[in-house]
């Protein structure tokens, strides 16, 4: 669903990098950890227009929750599909909005994977507790 | 100010700290426990069989923060104490 979640098309997107790379360009270097990085503002289309948290209290901006892990992709007559395996949570939250989140690699200039909103959105206190369950990012292709 | 929230484990509506877990939202002491069983697990894949092992995933901010609360009880039991240990404390480094 392009627009509202779904492989990044930003500018540092990976979804013109995969489709080279599947169709015989460039194979497409993915480095790890991943990581979570936490929104107040999300893109409305798909062009990497977010606000991520500034660093405050437990969150640090540009690194988020690091360490995002896949279970073991499965296909169905949809399509080949993975979801993570592992709870992304950030203590002593900052307060403000939680309007979704964004997956990016540790490379230098990073990549952004997945963008997802939280809908509808949530207002966080200082101190809170959040967390994007384990399985929650559902992730699709075909 | 802090916001007012419900909590979807004991309904009441406070501004007291939450776990926004998801969609869901609960006081830290109403966590059910499948959310909290998943906030303690981390799975991995061993020898082709999905395992889960009790650890809490955490941010690498909250990881550092645990890891210097172990340098400081070390230190502490180490024998360090009075003015020494608040020069180890305040340290950058430890």
């Amino acid at each position: 669903m392009a627009g509202t979640s779904g492989l990044s098309s930003a500018a540092t997107g990976v979804a013109q990098l995969a489709l080279a790379a599947i169709n015989g360009g460039t194979a497409l270097s993915i480095t790890g950890p991943l990581k979570v990085l936490f929104l107040s503002a999300i893109r409305t289309v798909n062009n990497g227009t977010d606000t991520q948290w500034s660093t405050s209290g437990g969150y640090t901006n540009g690194t988020g929750f690091s360490g995002l892990t896949f279970a073991a992709a499965t296909t169905d007559t949809t399509g080949a599909h993975q979801s993570s395996n592992v709870a992304a949570t950030i203590t002593n939250a900052p307060a403000g909005t939680w309007a979704g989140c964004k997956v990016v690699d540790s490379a230098g200039t990073p990549k952004e994977l997945w963008y997802a909103p939280v809908s509808p959105s949530k207002t966080v206190n200082a101190g809170d507790t959040v967390t994007v369950p384990s399985g929650s990012f559902t992730t699709d292709l075909g | 100010m802090r916001t007012e929230q419900d909590c979807d484990g004991c309904g009441q509506v406070d501004a007291h700290p939450r776990v926004h877990y998801g969609a869901e939202t609960y006081h830290h002491d109403c966590i059910p426990h499948r959310v909290l069983v998943d906030l303690t697990t981390v799975g991995t894949f061993v020898n082709g069989q999905y395992v889960e092992t009790p650890d809490v995933p955490m941010s690498e901010e909250a990881a550092a923060t645990v890891a210097r609360l172990v340098e400081i009880v070390d230190a502490c039991k180490g024998g360090l104490k009075g003015d020494d240990l608040l020069a180890f404390i305040e340290s950058p480094e430890a």
